[in-house]
């Protein structure tokens, strides 16, 4: 098991050179010179101007830009702000660094007990009215996107009933409305899944099993159906996890909430691209790593799986 | 009329079963009756169709929420299964009657280990510590026959060829030491030697604990080795009822007959291994008069109208035909058997 998880943090190594390459090219091809917009009305100043581009490494081989910033990455400053000049990007987005990931996991653990739970009370209702109405409430949680949902629950919490804040950041109550919405698609989306697999697991021979041994129904359903119906629902959670931390985006942006995904908007609006990539970088490190979580759960969950190659 | 024991263990009495279709229930057991003494094993033979697995899920309690006993009941030891309650037929279940299926492979639960399995049978019926569980669950599968059972237990399905998985669910089948044993196809998916190994144990466990087997296979040979009575079924109907040896000897009923002869013989020189013509009807969809008489090559007339009744013939032997009191030879001859 360790030397598998070595061998994926290594294999991830090689995923994020490859994001910080991908986003230091894409960068490259924005229209617009940051330098130009960064001197605003004193554009026309070429001594000056001269001296940011310097000061940027602007004025080097792209490849030298490119060592730089992987340089900058190793030093822990990701180079510097465009739009804060001469600060380093980390000190820029460091009120922020753990409030995206902090929302998409908070979203998360609430989301897959919460949806395994709805999904496992519908599976064995199959086809009565609880499992029709739950469906459809289900449905519903998908479809709607978040910034509209968004809209719906201020104006019903905070301006009609003045149960909640409107937006902000600091206090338990401001975190109500921003997680409940992240958590509404991811929540239903899980329970719809866990629905499926269940009814599925729940026409294994070994349930049969399991019933002609006479266990109890309710251990049936969590002792011998649930395990074998998370196993396929694992693979799709990494998934779902990605879908939340852009929706940290959305909501962060929706509620005010000074979080990487906020900073990330503003940054692309102002040309900030130091920042920009940082945050693109970061969110794909934090993203791997919870996909290499999934994929060693699935060897606890699964006893067929076997993450150590050699023997079989 | 039980060739072992005194009492009858397990009395089937009059029961049908319909399950639920797209247009309003269909019928899938018609007035089945059978028997099973102590320590007997009883046999229950027919094709993919004929109702032989319904009755053992009928009697297990397992018709699912689409099947229901119409009428009818299942007598377990003094009790009347069909008239408890689920609760009460979960306490059945496991601990006086226990099954095993036609694949271990998939019957087994691949999240948890074999041994855990084994024991949460005690666990479920008995107020048995988990330590005290395993160790018996260790000792059943050393009964059965799995070496190195201390360290096996822990092992998962996948980790067991079909033959120790049978195994293991023979020793949960053993665990609450039940007085029947449900075999449904036990040895279908496992091959010849190990099929072979699985009925010795079946048998060995009959005669050491008096388990009682009610055996069902769409195999002659296996009937012809284990069985003390044999049921055959055909299209939800027992079409033929008797002590083994009296059926192997004199089948009365075509169906049987032509099931007879197609047992391949290591004797026989016949390059093509007869069959029946036809297939089992579905229960949708079943013929008026004898349910077999589109397949039988002596179908006559009175056949086709008229259900015909099970009629004892002898002391023991019954079947379901018209024709029974006919010239065998004749009869024989339109079969195109010689038995």
């Amino acid at each position: 098991m360790v030397g598998y998880a070595m061998r994926r943090i290594l294999g991830l190594v090689a995923v994020w050179f490859i994001a910080v390459l991908l986003t230091f090219i894409a960068v490259q091809f924005v229209p617009g010179d940051p330098i130009l917009a960064l001197l605003s009305d004193r554009s026309g100043d070429p001594v000056l101007e001269a001296r940011l581009r310097a000061e940027y490494g602007l004025d080097r081989a792209l490849w030298v830009q490119f060592l730089d910033y992987l340089g900058n990455i190793a030093n822990g400053t990701f180079g510097l702000s465009f739009r804060f000049a001469g600060t380093p990007v980390i000190d820029v987005i460091a009120g922020g660094l753990t409030i995206s990931p902090v929302l998409a996991l908070v979203s998360i653990a609430i989301a897959v007990p919460l949806g395994v739970s709805l999904g496992v009370f519908v599976a064995i209702r199959q086809n009565t009215w609880a499992d029709t109405l739950v469906i459809l409430i289900l449905v519903a949680g998908i479809s709607v996107p978040n910034f509209a949902m968004a809209a719906f629950l201020v104006y019903l919490f905070s301006i009609k009933l003045g149960l909640v804040p409107v937006a902000g950041w600091g206090g338990a109550d401001q975190l109500i409305l921003p997680v409940t919405i992240l958590v509404i698609p991811p929540t239903a989306y899980i329970a719809r899944l866990t629905r499926t697999y269940m009814l599925e697991v729940l026409q294994q021979d070994y349930i049969r099993t399991a019933r002609a041994k006479g266990v109890r129904e309710r251990l049936v359903i969590y002792r011998h159906a649930l395990r074998n119906t998370l196993v396929p629902l694992l693979t799709t959670i990494g998934i779902i996890f990605g879908g939340l931390l852009s929706g940290t985006f959305v909501v962060e942006t929706i509620f005010n909430i000074p979080g990487l995904g906020r900073m990330a908007i503003e940054s692309i609006f102002a040309r900030d691209y130091p920042v920009t990539m940082s945050i693109v970088l970061l969110f794909t490190v934090f993203y791997s790593l919870i996909n290499l979580i999934i994929d060693l759960l699935y060897a606890a969950l699964d006893p067929r799986i076997r993450l150590d190659a050699g023997e079989s | 009329m039980t060739a072992r024991g005194q009492t009858n263990l397990l009395t089937v009495e009059g029961v049908s079963v319909s399950f639920d279709g797209l247009h309003g229930p269909v019928q899938v057991l018609d007035d089945i009756n059978f028997t099973i003494g102590s320590g007997e094993i009883v046999g229950i033979v027919g094709e993919s169709g004929s109702g032989k697995s319904v009755t053992s899920l009928a009697v297990m309690g397992l018709l699912g929420a689409q099947g229901k006993i119409d009428s009818g009941r299942i007598v377990l030891d003094g009790a009347d299964l069909t008239a408890l309650t689920h609760k009460e037929m979960r306490g059945v279940r496991g601990r006086d009657v226990a099954m095993i299926f036609q694949e271990p492979s998939t019957s087994l639960n691949p999240v948890l280990p074999v041994g855990f399995q084994i024991a949460e049978v005690l666990t479920e019926h008995f107020d048995t510590s988990a330590a005290e569980a395993r160790k018996k669950a260790i000792a059943l599968m050393d009964r059965v026959g799995i070496p190195a059972a201390g360290s096996r237990a822990d092992d998962y399905p996948h980790q067991l060829s079909g033959g120790m998985k049978q195994r293991i669910m023979i020793a949960m089948a053993l665990a609450c030491r039940s007085k029947l044993l449900i075999a449904d196809e036990p040895t279908t998916a496992l091959d010849v030697t190990i099929q072979a190994q699985i009925l010795s144990l079946i048998s060995d466990l009959r005669n050491d604990y008096g388990m009682a087997v009610l055996l069902i296979t769409h195999d002659m040979g296996v009937i012809a080795e284990m069985a003390d009575r044999v049921i055959v079924m055909y299209a939800g109907q027992v079409v033929e009822q008797s002590p083994a040896d009296s059926l192997f000897q004199h089948p009365l009923h075509p169906y049987t007959r032509l099931l007879l002869r197609s047992i391949p013989s290591a004797r026989s020189k016949q390059a093509v291994l007869p069959m029946i013509e036809g297939t089992t009807p579905p229960p949708t969809d079943l013929p008026g008069g004898c349910r077999f008489h589109p397949r039988c090559p002596i179908a006559a007339d009175l056949c086709r109208d008229g259900t015909p009744s099970l009629q004892t013939v002898g002391s023991n032997h019954a079947a379901r035909c018209k024709r029974l009191d006919e010239d065998y030879s004749l009869l024989d001859a339109g079969l195109g058997v010689a038995l």
